[in-house]
């Protein structure tokens, strides 16, 4: 059976993520406040799935490096996005992200406040990436450097639960066809199973945000479809998951968000007892 | 009344044995002689953070001042939540130390309490316990299971139980769904033993007597060795490579009557 290596700190695992900088991400975002452009849009979506991600892998005494991490970002260049002292870094361990953040915001959440009702709680969210919109879309290039970078990976860890590459865009490539490179990474495996290329597509669009559809119908655009084809199935652990937190799931269903978060992902994935009841 | 206790733990494969995150109460083997006895065990959550201190905190609490209502289990988890608070609060900690202790820490809990009939007979007596989670207690009687609480069947285990929580909002949906177990007023008599186990030992207990096999022999095995602790390593070696056992934390107490 596939997907069934142990994410530990002997065998970890690798995420990679691909953040479109492109000026077309200045325009509006259709997901959000009506003030909100794209390019914020993908600055929430990885400074949020790195805090999730930081925080699971989080114990007693640090984090614990159950993963390594990559940020490329496209734009007006192609490459490692990590400022500071993680500049140029193609992948490197949880621990050192979570020790890094270019700085901490406070932000407000509500929460139960065991009565009935919801307070407001002050939470710590950790800024490593500010919007960026600028220059074309080489989405080939960057999934060519993505290939690259989790092949070598794969050399080094040939028996990890396979790397997970997460695109966040608004899909409009303009250097080609990013369907025939998709293909090549998800065809690049471990002993575990195939890698799995996600992706979340930020629009224009004020449509109704859509999470891991089985089928490209409802989906609004073309490049909406284009993203959904490129998805990876997702593996029916990750599938059986996402069911138990209340999606609607089939065998079908794929990594492709619409105009909505993919911060479930860091939860279905298995590195050891997770409380149903954590909020 | 006399009891033979025997206990057993090992972290999980790949972890320091200060990774080790479950609890057990009490931490003695050998004979005990008492007529009210307590015995507690919990699995604290790899996802949450300060976990074992939660979870020793409710065992040792529980075998100091054994109950088997909800209420006081609800009582004990307000006070003890302010212990584990002041415990891990009180240095500068980086952001991700925050949000963990912000989020609580998890556990499941398993409390048992076997009290004699009388000083006389000291032949029988009754047992209660209370649980959350997967934590679980089995009652062997003539070579046969009598008893399985509060999981009876394997595939009710899962990677996301609902967990007892330091952090008190963490909870309401606990006493909303009822997902406290209690079972009382059960019998025991000389001769029963009683097995405790965290989910890994349990989940492969259950599915090894689905399968018409007798798993507490297995077990038992290990209160007759001279070196007890080594033999059952070395089982839990074979049976993790096997992937019988999934690899977790492994905790084990057997009482017996």
């Amino acid at each position: 059976m596939p997907y069934q290596a142990e994410i530990s700190r002997t065998n970890p695992s690798c995420f990679l993520f691909l953040i479109d900088q492109s000026g077309s991400m200045s325009d509006p975002f259709g997901g959000g406040e009506s003030n909100k452009r794209k390019a914020d849009g993908v600055a929430d979506a990885i400074n949020k799935i790195l805090q999730n991600l930081v925080i699971k892998c989080a114990k007693n005494e640090g984090v614990r490096d159950y993963y390594h991490v990559g940020v490329i970002g496209y734009g007006a260049s192609v490459g490692s996005a990590f400022a500071g002292s993680l500049a140029g870094k193609d992948l490197i361990p949880i621990s050192q992200v979570a020790n890094s953040p270019t700085r901490i915001e406070e932000r407000t959440k509500k929460v139960e406040d065991g009565a009935g009702g919801l307070v407001d709680q002050v939470i710590k969210f950790p800024i490593w990436f500010d919007p960026i919109a600028n220059g074309e879309t080489p989405m080939c290039r960057a999934l060519e450097q993505a290939k690259a970078i989790v092949e070598g990976w794969i050399t080094q860890h040939p028996s990890c639960f396979p790397p997970i590459v997460i695109n966040i865009t608004d899909g409009e490539a303009t250097d080609g066809d990013p369907s025939n490179i998709a293909n090549e990474i998800k065809s690049l495996a471990s002993s575990d199973g195939n890698v799995l290329l996600f992706n979340v597509h930020l629009s224009s669009q004020r449509a109704n945000p859509i999470e891991y559809p089985d089928s490209d119908d409802a989906l609004p655009d073309e490049f909406a479809r284009l993203l959904f084809s490129m998805s990876s199935i997702l593996p029916t652990h990750i599938q059986n998951a996402a069911k138990q937190e209340g999606y609607h799931i089939s065998e079908a269903s794929r990594g492709f968000v619409f105009n909505a978060d993919i911060v479930s992902v860091i939860r279905f994935l298995d590195i050891g007892t997770r409380p149903s009841n954590l909020r | 009344m006399k009891f033979t206790l025997n206990y057993f733990s090992l972290q999980k494969l790949g972890n320091e044995e200060a990774d080790y995150e479950d609890a057990f109460e009490p931490k003695r083997s050998g004979i005990i002689e008492r007529s009210i006895l307590s015995l507690a065990i919990a699995d604290g959550a790899t996802e949450s953070s300060f976990a074992s201190d939660w979870a020793k905190m409710l065992t040792r609490d529980f075998v100091r001042k054994p109950y088997s209502t909800i209420e006081v289990l609800k009582n004990r988890t307000r006070i003890l939540s302010r212990d584990w608070h002041k415990v891990v609060n009180g240095k500068p900690l980086p952001w991700f130390i925050e949000e963990k202790i912000r989020l609580g820490a998890f556990t499941t809990f398993l409390g048992v309490r076997l009290t004699s009939f009388s000083k006389d007979t000291k032949q029988s007596g009754k047992w209660s316990a209370i649980a959350i989670g997967d934590s679980c207690i089995f009652q062997i009687r003539d070579d046969n299971l009598v008893y399985s609480f509060p999981i009876s069947n394997s595939e009710e285990f899962t990677r996301t139980p609902a967990l007892l929580s330091t952090n008190l909002n963490q909870n309401l949906i606990l006493w909303k769904n009822k997902l406290v177990k209690c079972c009382s007023k059960r019998d025991w008599r000389t001769g029963d033993f009683f097995i405790l186990a965290t989910d890994a030992l349990a989940c492969w207990f259950l599915t090894q007597y689905e399968n018409n096999d007798k798993p507490w022999n297995t077990l038992l095995k290990f209160t007759k060795d001279p070196s007890p602790s080594n033999s059952f390593q070395t089982w839990i070696d074979e049976v993790r490579r096997s992937c019988l056992l999934k690899n977790d934390d492994v905790t084990l107490l057997i009482l017996r009557l």
